[in-house]
């Protein structure tokens, strides 16, 4: 890897340098996967010393699984499966409740053919004086999403998780059928927007905001 | 083909956005990803937490805070720790004590890291006891090596600060 930029590796060579020591090799591994562990431990609802924990001792399973990983690329998923499996256990060692799962309507299904989940939305650059604005709307948009249903809440955090995760592995992580996903997620959306008070079309769809 | 409408890409956009600015991964936990290969060497396991004290008592009950017992299990060997908060008059959690058992018992090295990098050393004896003095506040990981080296070191992740 000497003279290359980090960012051009790929994560199989990353995790080979970081199994021989590599500190920045690993540092890189942690900064491009640390937003998708710690959406999935948020999905899971818990409070935050066990989100905490879930989050950290993920990545000391990795360090403990990285020579014998067998297929680097596949990563994420190890990831994934790895942050959920830590969040189950502390959910059954604190014995609370597991976020409503079942209860996700099954709906019908609907056809979905890729497996990125959403496009990179073009967004203009805010002038200073927009960015408090949006903090306060962030706010707002964060308090509404809070009193979303259980099931509403871990359905919209890992559709946004950031790489994205696929339906297949969204529908796994919450343990409904794969057709469900999309209905759910447009229901759960009405759900936020009846939340922030405004009819269905107040939001300025332009991208003029 | 998606069902998306340009409302409902707005609001994701939006609420992602949300997610990005006031939830983000806490830059303490980052730091303790970041540095979580130096902490684990090749030939350790990661010691599960299997009790918490914290997690389970009412302290808001009592009026001293009561000591922190935490429980370990590394595939089949055990570490308990006992945490106690040393409160001196105008220094309010100098420092903390930490007593602790390794079992089965043995003769080993372990080190107690505090969050930002600062390691106690001490020996276990015999019997797989260690008492550590002046901790100080914070996050606490231990790791454990035997002197038999048939025995397999382990570490622990951090503990969450609780109060």
């Amino acid at each position: 890897m000497p003279g290359e930029r980090l960012a051009d590796c790929s994560i199989s060579d990353l995790v080979r340098e970081a199994t021989q020591g590599d500190q920045r090799a690993w540092r890189e591994i942690v900064d491009r996967h640390a937003g998708l562990v710690w959406s999935v431990v948020r999905s899971h609802r818990l409070p935050d010393p066990d989100a905490g924990d879930a989050f950290q001792t993920t990545w000391l399973r990795l360090v403990e699984s990285l020579h014998r990983l067998r297929q680097p690329d596949q990563l994420s998923a190890w990831l994934v499966t790895t942050a959920r499996r830590e969040c189950l256990r502390l959910i059954k060692r604190r014995d609370r409740e597991i976020p409503d799962a079942d209860a996700l309507d099954a709906g019908t299904a609907v056809h979905n053919g890729g497996t990125q989940l959403l496009g990179v939305s073009e967004r203009p650059v805010d002038a200073p004086d927009a960015a408090l604005l949006r903090r306060e709307r962030n706010h707002e948009l964060l308090d509404a999403y809070r009193r979303l249903p259980a099931r509403c809440q871990s359905l919209l955090r890992l559709y946004l998780a950031d790489p994205p995760l696929s339906y297949q592995e969204i529908a796994e992580l919450l343990d409904v059928p794969v057709g469900s996903v999309g209905p759910n997620r447009s229901r759960c959306l009405n759900h936020l927007r009846k939340l922030l008070g405004g009819p269905n079309d107040a939001h300025d769809v332009e991208g003029g905001r | 083909m998606d069902d998306l409408t340009a409302a409902d890409r707005a609001l994701l956009a939006d609420l992602r956005d949300a997610f990005q600015q006031l939830d983000p991964p806490p830059p303490h936990l980052l730091h303790a990803a970041h540095t979580s290969l130096d902490w684990m060497n090749a030939d350790a396991i990661l010691a599960e937490l299997v009790a918490d004290s914290a997690a389970t008592g009412a302290p808001a009950l009592r009026a001293a805070a009561p000591p922190r017992v935490l429980t370990f299990d590394a595939e089949g060997t055990t570490l308990v720790v006992e945490i106690v908060t040393v409160a001196r008059v105008g220094e309010p959690a100098a420092g903390r004590r930490v007593i602790g058992q390794v079992l089965p018992a043995g003769d080993a090295n372990v080190e107690i890291r505090t969050a930002y990098g600062a390691a106690v050393q001490v020996r276990a004896d015999g019997h797989g006891r260690f008492r550590a003095t002046e901790v100080p506040a914070g996050p606490l990981a231990f790791s454990c090596q035997f002197d038999d080296p048939t025995r397999t070191p382990f570490v622990t992740g951090w503990t969450t600060d609780q109060g």
